[in-house]
């Protein structure tokens, strides 16, 4: 003999929480008792009034976000790569001062384009308008 | 995105996670601030606002629940600073301005949110403009989840109840 209907099992049956055995006492319970079966009607009815409000408050805002920095750092990585091809292929071939300076350059080089790449990186995080990541659109 | 490693890798997946709630989180953002401009507002300053807290969201939590927390203090915040131009009750000027064609039913449901417990209000808001699961809704109420479900109950109940009355 199924239990006695408890009064929030009308919200399950009517959000599909109940498993099938429980959803199938209640309902046949709401069937044979007319105040279940009004006050079911109530809130199913009131359940739809919502949703339908709320899928016309749906609409899409544009939202921005920050720059990850993924490119920063690709940016250190490749002024890095130059500096070693520099040291690597041409130095051996220069006079030890000249190659001195070369290798030099090349590492302010690469010092100077972190430094860059850092500023932006903070002028970024503290600004909202780098690149729209979620476009907005009319509402459904 | 395990906790407390925030790494640049992870903005990307925070902007894909936010792209799949965003027109819901509108949707509650208006609901609560009654007009899309601020609720619009509302959802910027909240990717803002849970980028920069990214290293405190807990990977067993759910992120929707996580996220709408913070869009909520959002909301709240805006409020406040702006309770002045208010001219209507603040909780129900949403749904009111969505039914202007749909006069008495959604200003029913607007008046009566209104005067309905506010943790009621909220489970209702989070389920319906939120779209949340029994699960979120437990997260983001912070109650067990063998209790939403009568949690939900009464606050249909008593809107049903406020409905009726007026």
């Amino acid at each position: 003999m199924a239990r006695p209907v408890e009064e929030h099992e009308l919200s399950g049956l009517l959000d599909g929480q109940l498993d099938p055995e429980r959803a199938r006492e209640v309902r046949e319970a709401i069937l044979a008792d007319e105040r279940l079966k009004v006050e079911y009607e109530r809130l199913a009815g009131l359940d739809q009034q919502l949703i339908a409000s709320a899928r016309e408050a749906i609409f899409r805002p544009a939202v921005s976000l920050p720059s990850s920095g993924l490119s920063a750092y690709f940016a250190i990585i490749l002024a890095a790569a130059i500096f070693v091809l520099v040291v690597v292929r041409m130095l051996p071939k220069l006079k030890m001062l000249f190659a001195s300076a070369i290798a030099v350059n090349a590492l302010a080089l690469v010092v100077l384009v972190a430094v860059l790449v850092l500023l932006c990186r903070k002028l970024d995080s503290s600004s909202a308008e780098n690149y729209p990541v979620l476009p907005a659109s009319r509402s459904k | 995105m395990p906790k407390g490693t925030f790494q640049p890798v992870q903005q990307a997946q925070y902007g894909r996670l936010i792209e799949e709630i965003i027109e819901r989180a509108a949707a509650y953002a208006f609901s609560i601030l009654g007009n899309r401009h601020d609720a619009e507002d509302a959802v910027q300053q909240a990717a803002l606002r849970g980028l920069e807290r990214l290293a405190m969201y807990d990977p067993a939590r759910s992120f929707k629940a996580w996220w709408f927390a913070v869009l909520r203090n959002c909301c709240i915040d805006m409020l406040r600073s702006s309770r002045a131009r208010k001219a209507v009750a603040i909780e129900s000027a949403g749904l009111r301005q969505i039914a202007e064609s749909k006069a008495s039913d959604c200003e029913d449901l607007g008046a009566g949110l209104e005067k309905i417990a506010s943790e009621h209000a909220e489970i209702l808001r989070l389920r319906y403009f939120g779209n949340m699961s029994y699960r979120e809704l437990s997260e983001a109420m912070s109650i067990p989840e063998g209790t939403v479900m009568s949690r939900l109950h009464y606050a249909r109940k008593a809107l049903a109840e406020e409905m009726k009355a007026n």
